[in-house]
């Protein structure tokens, strides 16, 4: 039985189909869009494809991330995070004052420079699980730690983010 | 249960039913609700899979495939088209290899990440250059200058610089090569030091170095990083010269220093971020005057 390995272009193929996206995700939510996260992926993919020859395909998976994380952290600016949004209209049209909406603007600009102000790991792990919706032991797994350290970096997280969003409500 | 408790157990899932209705009755799930739904605006961008794809495909033709050679191959046909291979490999890898990577002298950053997370700091005035592919067996770095290592355990690291071959398995330590002064710093783990026919091993708080051809060991204590990374530099007993010359480079300035004796020893240290107060550490304590022109300084004895 013929061996699958990753210089095969089907096999290959299969991985950035499966791969790429997630780990263009994981560069966006730990370091940012001004670092480049899908050069980075590009590059990552690059070079699993030159040591395709010394990568076995249930290894490339943990390739990709370590080679991106190396090379993003090789060049990466010292500017800081910059995360985007978009605030998602209202399905149904209520007819909302200026302060209300003037409100509603502070405080996505209050939480999105708290976001970008944690720490690259809690930001990853917290938007990884309420914004792509991936389970804690799935976190854990694609980072490396205990479940346990995904769930107190979750909780962390979240503690920082309502102390910085709540700070003009009293 | 306490709030906190409350929150944790709701983001696990793990509220009995009535416990999560009555939760999410109350004023702080209100606010926590509003907050979730609101971090659900910093999705990532969408990621066209098929768009990357293609572009993927038109780089990576080009590319060589390396292969560790395991062996040779018994059908003479898959065998040469190999050779072939790396052989336009070898020819093409610098060309199209875009990244600030091997085999080219890396000077443009300060703290340089290799391959396997060991870390490297380097100081004014410093290069480095390592194999990105070949990083595995061995673990070859070579420089020129000043650097500070924190080296993940693993398979034998080797530093070269021209004057001699630092060898650990696992540690942190610096290591100067500069004009006729080489030193080697040990702060944790254990370090051979390879120099012309002479060899030594250092462990955590000894230095060894060569100055004009004169060799020593010595220890320290309460270090455990080089100053140079806390924004000083300092020095024990060494010849003044080097002295000037460290900070001609920190300052990228010109010293001349024509009447002083470049090889009395000193003592001492001074900060990389005002120039004025560098030169006044370095001068007043041996006696010497300086004096700072647009474009020169001059180091003079006392009194002439």
């Amino acid at each position: 039985m013929k061996e699958d390995n990753v210089c095969k272009e089907r096999v290959f193929n299969d991985l950035f189909r499966t791969c790429s996206k997630g780990l263009h995700d994981f560069l966006y939510y730990k370091y940012g869009e001004n670092n480049n996260p899908q050069d980075i992926v590009q590059i990552a993919f690059e070079k699993l494809w030159m040591n395709c020859k010394n990568v076995l395909p249930e290894k490339a998976k943990s390739f990709l991330y370590t080679v991106a994380n190396n090379q993003m952290l090789n060049a990466i600016s010292r500017k800081q995070t910059v995360l985007n949004y978009s605030l998602q209209k209202p399905k149904y049209y209520t007819a909302e004052s200026p302060e209300f909406l003037l409100e509603e603007k502070e405080y996505h600009d209050r939480l999105k420079k708290a976001i970008e102000e944690l720490s690259d790991d809690q930001r990853v792990t917290f938007l990884l699980n309420r914004v792509e919706g991936k389970k804690h032991q799935e976190i854990a797994d694609m980072l490396g730690i205990s479940r346990k350290a995904v769930e107190k970096r979750i909780y962390t997280a979240l503690k920082i983010l309502q102390q910085k969003v709540e700070i003009n409500n009293l | 249960m306490t709030n906190e408790d409350n929150v944790k157990k709701w983001l696990a899932g793990e509220l009995s039913e009535t416990e999560r209705t009555e939760f999410e009755g109350t004023e702080e799930y209100a606010r926590l609700d509003r907050l979730l739904k609101a971090v659900n605006n910093f999705k990532a961008p969408a990621y066209d899979v098929d768009k990357e794809y293609s572009r993927l495909s038109q780089t990576v033709h080009d590319k060589p495939i390396i292969s560790l050679c395991k062996g040779i191959s018994p059908v003479f046909r898959i065998a040469a088209v190999f050779i072939v291979t790396l052989t336009i490999g070898y020819f093409l890898f610098n060309q199209f290899h875009r990244m600030a990577d091997n085999p080219r002298w890396i000077a443009d950053q300060r703290s340089v990440f290799l391959p396997d997370s060991s870390f490297v700091s380097m100081n004014a005035d410093s290069e480095i250059r390592f194999s990105d592919e070949n990083w595995g067996k061995e673990r070859n770095v070579e420089l020129k200058g000043e650097a500070f290592f924190r080296v993940k355990t693993g398979s034998q690291f080797n530093v070269k610089t021209q004057q001699g071959t630092v060898t650990v398995l696992g540690t942190e330590f610096g290591v100067k090569d500069r004009d006729r002064y080489y030193e080697v710093t040990c702060y944790s783990g254990s370090v051979k030091v390879v120099t012309g026919k002479h060899s030594v091993v250092l462990e955590p708080g000894v230095a060894f170095r060569v100055m004009n051809g004169k060799q020593e060991k010595y220890s320290f204590s309460d270090q455990s990083a080089p100053d140079w990374l806390n924004g000083e530099s300092s020095f024990k007993s060494v010849p003044f010269g080097f002295v000037i010359n460290e900070l001609e480079r920190q300052y990228h300035v010109s010293v001349e220093a024509g009447n002083v004796d470049l090889n009395q020893l000193f003592t001492g240290g001074f900060a990389h971020n005002n120039l004025e107060i560098a030169l006044q550490s370095i001068t007043v304590p041996v006696n010497l005057n300086y004096e700072m022109t647009e474009n020169k300084i001059v180091i003079t004895v006392e009194g002439q």
